[in-house]
């Protein structure tokens, strides 16, 4: 013990001694290793964290691929082949499997809902329908009186909701009061019989909702929600289950199977009307396909994989760099010590004690180290999550589990354990006597020692090389995206939506407000056109039903074209070109012959020929055919990258009833106009408000939000990469100078100007800085290749970007040069050669 | 006179005191001669030559090398007149470990403009006169300490300064070795290079024309 306390205290003193690479190699470590805790939170959080319930590796998610004629609506929980219909939903919760293999069958769906408890101010976000079993299936217990139960869902369902605890806390300030109050979502009084527990956001990462109400109250809180309570081939609701004990997946897959086999071929065949052979097969061959479910239903997750994981190998390559910072800072103390050590040889020291002291000098680093880098971690995280976009929709939180704070504590150890010890252990074994004789720096600041210094210098200059380069072709990715041409016009559109059903008007007028919305916005000031649309543009959304064309085939896999429910002015509002045809008036209404206008993508995919217009669709053998009147250009649709997709258009005055209905407006002043529609609304409608207004180009950016924090992250990486890597290279030089003073000394004894000196520093620098250089871009090249799924209309060698990139090494370097070189150049050669 | 100093004074601050290390040195030395400089440990030898080789500026006094005043010289009047002018031998060879002897010879001819085969030819030339042929591509860690002197000489000498000076250019080595040394200096001052060397050893002493004596920093007659 008192032992340990000598080492510890001899180890101080070492430290105390030489402190300043030490503290190089605090900060390094304490940078790389705070970045990649913070980092790797956000990972955790977003795809491994397992959801706050009991047992979440038992739970089971459900999807029914294959074909779906109907209508079918997703959201982030999934893509369309998880979605089931309500009464399938239900039937599968009470199939013989469910009490046998599974425990149970959940079903759950986020929706928009503006929420209000009494007295309070409203706030737009989500609400989650849940089945009445959804929290006893989770095993979740209350924070604050009860979940739902059972009873809550049956039939038309109890008026009840459950807050989320987050809201609770914040907009509620966690007042114990509020149990029996009434919370108002979409204008529906809703009582308030409990709290969900803490840290439980629902099942659905980026859905998290402010309330959980009954999911038999759908058709009274959504107004977005067809009247589908009863509907076979509306699909909407998702669902999970919970494996019985000692039940596998597979198991409970086959024997959930059976039943759907049953319910497919006994109920849900005979509905499907005018459904020909070949597809009744394809109907039939359906089979739900269970998936791990421990984390969710989110294909959030799923979509940011690969950037995350992106994020996480720039984070990697932090670490890297900032290991072979701490080994080269520590290789030149070494190799500065080595006298230090043979002495203390020759005086009887073991190997051992050496070697122990070493080890307390590098476990002394690493805990100061891991201390360090935590409030660094925190800090990274609060900035990653206040600042950047999309980390909200995310919902990731600037919090770190434990195995974050577990990662930390491995890494600082393995970090100065393998990269400080072992330098250590090698300036050691230099042969005492050579060390003694007052050669020990000469010696093992040897040509093969200053090699493989060189060498993790340039390991570290590639490597920040490349995260720079990274990070400058992802900010090149993030300006082509807002380069897009689009197909639509965002410059000066303003767009904003209203739901009236939601303050309980009925569908005629209903529509008379969205007519007279749609004049009076066009008599507005400024405003060049405006239109409705049923479908908000560019926000991820998608409608899409079955539509075929009378006499032509239906191309496999378009069963349900996308499609917009749309106002006359739409084309002209939105800058979209009618290339045949016309746009649709205001005579287009119920009554009047059905009509569409479909883009060049369809006619493509439709093979409508040449002259489109004319040919004839049909969505239901119970309705009239619909004539195309109109063949508009492609224009995006719910997103700026991929192909823009085959769409066709109805106009929304033959479709009555709608419920919610989206306004853009083509006006000279965007913001002015902004001002005006409220003011508006409230004449025509009062207590109507006005949601989602906002500029079309804000809703673009918002849609690059998760690029453009891949773009932040790599960027800072990149930033921290460099500064690492200058930082090592400072260290490194500085420490080589050190050891060169006697050469440098003996040059200018011999002649040598301080230019040439200088010039032969930096060609040794850059040499070095060439060579990693080279590599860090192959390396960057190469990366880029494979993660050119993140990457939009980005050349991986774009030269612009790897010439910046290159350009803010060099002068990264050459900042970390001047100092350690003017410094040798300072000291008399009269001086660098007494001491020999 | 190719060396003239005048009342010349050197001062080292030592921890914060001002210690005389040379004092109203008066020196001069001619064109081709021989001068050995002796003086207990500590006398201020190094010192001295160090100022006579430019390396030092820090004195006061007048110096005049081959004509110029230094005194009055600026940093870039020294280094070139160090140059032209001066080559060094010292006690320790300073050759850089990790350049062949080649390279080590070849490297005073890299500072002055030189053309490059002008410096291969000078290399050669150095290595045939020296005997060094067989070594060039040898590291200095590969010869005897004799041998590292040799090319220390060689490549002193290979610029053709004015004025050699050696700082116990023997006091590394077996005596046989330093015989040979001391052969070749006194060679070289017979060929014409005006040669200034410190020594302990008085064999070596003497065979310089002239030798003086440095005690406490000044100097006299040996
Ligand atoms: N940089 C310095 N700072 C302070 N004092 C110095 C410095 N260099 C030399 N001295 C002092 O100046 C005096 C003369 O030193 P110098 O090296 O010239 O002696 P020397 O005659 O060459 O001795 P030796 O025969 O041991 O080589 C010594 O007392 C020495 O301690
Ligand atoms: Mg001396």
């Amino acid at each position: 013990m008192t032992k340990l306390m000598q080492d510890l205290r001899s180890a101080w003193r070492a430290i105390l001694k030489r402190p300043l690479p030490w503290l190089l190699a605090l900060v390094s470590l304490a940078l790389g290793i705070g970045s990649n805790t913070a980092v790797w939170s956000l990972y955790e959080q977003a795809l491994l964290r397992p959801l706050p319930v009991a047992q979440a590796e038992r739970l089971v998610n459900l999807s029914a691929p294959g074909l779906k004629e109907g209508s079918t609506t997703n959201n982030v929980a999934g893509p369309r082949d998880d979605v089931l219909s309500y009464p399938m939903l239900r039937d599968l919760a009470v199939a013989p499997a469910v009490g046998r293999e599974l425990v149970g069958i959940a079903g759950h769906r986020y929706f928009t809902a503006n929420t209000a408890v009494a007295g309070e101010a409203t706030t737009g976000g989500r609400a989650m329908l849940v089945t009445g079993n959804y929290f006893s299936l989770l095993g979740l217990s209350p924070a604050l009186g009860r979940l739902l139960q059972p009873a809550d869902d049956e039939a038309q369902g109890r008026r009840v909701a459950v807050l989320a605890h987050a809201w609770w806390k914040q907009a509620l300030g966690g007042d114990p009061g509020i149990l029996g109050r009434s919370v108002r979502v979409n204008g529906q009084a809703l009582e308030v019989v409990g709290v969900a527990p803490p840290g439980f956001r629902g099942t659905t990462l980026g859905g998290q909702p402010q309330v959980y109400v009954p999911m038999s109250l759908r058709w009274e809180l959504d107004p977005a929600a067809q009247d589908d309570r009863e509907d076979r081939r509306s699909y909407w609701a998702y669902a999970f289950g919970r494996l019985a004990e000692g039940v596998s997946l597979e198991q409970a897959q086959a024997a959930l199977n059976a039943s759907y086999r049953g319910l497919l071929s006994e109920v849900e065949l005979p509905l499907q009307q005018g459904m020909d052979a070949a597809r009744q097969e394809r109907f039939l061959a359906r089979e739900l396909v269970l998936t791990q479910g421990a984390r969710g239903q989110s294909s959030l997750g799923q979509s940011a994989a690969p950037a995350l994981l992106l994020l996480q190998g720039a984070a990697a390559l932090v670490l890297l760099i900032t290991c072979l910072n701490i080994a080269n800072l520590l290789l030149a103390q070494g190799a500065a010590r080595a006298g230090e050590y043979a002495l203390r040889a020759s005086i009887g020291a073991s190997r051992q004690r050496l070697a122990r002291q070493a080890l307390i000098e590098a476990a002394l680093l690493a805990t100061a180290g891991a201390v360090l880098s935590l409030p660094v971690a925190s800090l990274a995280l609060h900035v990653l999550v206040a600042w950047l976009p999309g980390a909200d929709s995310m919902g990731l939180l600037p919090e770190s589990g434990p195995s974050s704070l577990s990662l930390t504590l491995v890494m600082a150890l393995a970090t100065t354990l393998a990269f400080g010890l072992f330098p250590a252990l090698q300036s050691m074994a230099a042969a005492p006597l050579a060390a003694l004789r007052g050669e020990g720096p000469r010696a093992t600041g040897s040509r093969a020692a200053e090699r493989f210094r060189a060498a993790l210098a340039l390991g570290q200059v590639a490597f920040s090389m490349m995260a720079l380069a990274l990070a400058g072709l992802h900010a090149q990715s993030l300006l082509n995206l807002a380069r897009v041409d689009l197909g639509l016009r965002s410059e000066g559109v303003v767009g904003f939506a209203v739901s009236p059903d939601r303050s309980g008007m009925d569908g005629a007028s209903r529509t008379q407000l969205f007519e007279t919305l749609e004049r009076e916005l066009a008599a507005l000031p400024g405003v060049r056109a405006a239109s409705a649309s049923t479908v908000p543009l560019l926000t991820g959304s998608t409608w899409g039903t079955d539509i075929a064309v009378r006499d032509g085939p239906t191309p496999q896999g378009r069963d349900s074209p996308f499609y917009n429910l749309i106002g006359p002015a739409y084309f002209q509002t939105l800058g979209t070109t009618v290339l045949q045809g016309r746009a649709f008036s205001a005579g287009d209404r119920e009554g009047a012959p059905r009509v569409a206008i479909v883009n060049e993508s369809f006619v493509e995919a439709f093979e409508l020929g040449p002259s489109p217009v004319g040919r004839r669709l049909t969505d239901s053998p119970r309705l009239p055919d619909i004539e195309i009147v109109g063949v508009v250009e492609d224009s995006a649709y719910n997103a700026v990258r991929g192909p823009k997709p085959p769409l066709f258009y109805l106009s929304w005055r033959q479709n009555p009833g709608l419920r919610e209905m989206h306004f853009y407006v083509h006006t000279d002043d965007p913001y002015g106009l902004m001002a005006m529609i409220p003011p508006l609304l409230a004449r025509l409608a009062p207590d109507l408000p006005v949601e989602r207004l906002q500029t079309l180009d804000r809703t673009i950016d918002e849609l690059h939000d998760s690029q453009r924090f891949v773009t932040a992250l790599a960027a800072v990486m990149a930033v921290l990469g460099t500064t690492l890597s200058a930082l090592g290279l400072y260290g490194m030089l500085g420490y080589t100078l050190a050891l060169r003073q006697r050469e440098i000394g003996i040059r200018r004894a011999l002649g040598a100007a301080p230019w040439q000196l200088v010039a032969m520093v930096a060609g040794r620098v850059g040499r070095l800085l060439l060579a990693g250089i080279l590599f860090g871009m192959a390396a960057a090249i190469a990366l880029a290749h494979l993660g050119r799924a993140l990457l939009f209309e980005v050349d991986n060698r774009d030269p612009a970007v790897l010439l910046a990139a290159m350009g803010v090494i060099v002068l990264a370097a050459g900042l970390a040069c001047v100092v350690p070189t003017r410094r040798a150049l300072a000291i008399s050669p009269m001086e660098a050669l007494r001491c020999h | 006179m190719i060396v003239q100093l005048r009342q010349l004074d050197r001062i080292h601050v030592q921890a914060g005191l001002r210690v005389p290390v040379l004092r109203e040195i008066h020196l001069d030395i001619a064109e081709g001669e021989f001068l050995s400089i002796v003086g207990p440990s500590g006398s201020g030898k190094t010192t001295l030559l160090n100022v006579l080789g430019l390396m030092d500026h820090d004195w006061s006094g007048e110096y005049w090398l081959d004509g110029s005043a230094v005194h009055q010289a600026g940093a870039r009047q020294r280094q070139a007149l160090q140059r032209s002018a001066v080559g060094f031998i010292f006690q320790h060879y300073h050759l850089l470990d990790d350049l062949t002897v080649a390279e080590n010879l070849e490297l005073p001819l890299s500072y002055r403009d030189l053309p490059s085969t002008a410096r291969r030819e000078r290399v050669q030339a150095a290595l045939a006169r020296f005997g060094l042929e067989g070594k060039k591509g040898l590291y200095p860690a590969q010869l005897s300490g004799g041998q590292q002197q040799l090319v220390a000489v060689a490549r002193a000498v290979i610029a053709r300064p004015r004025l050699l000076l050696a700082d116990e250019p023997t006091g590394a080595l077996h005596s046989s070795q330093g015989r040979e040394i001391m052969a070749l200096l006194t060679e070289l001052n017979r060929e014409g290079m005006t040669i200034v060397q410190v020594t302990h050893n008085p064999e070596f002493a003497a065979l310089a024309a002239r030798t003086v004596e440095l005690r406490d920093g000044v100097l006299g007659a040996a």
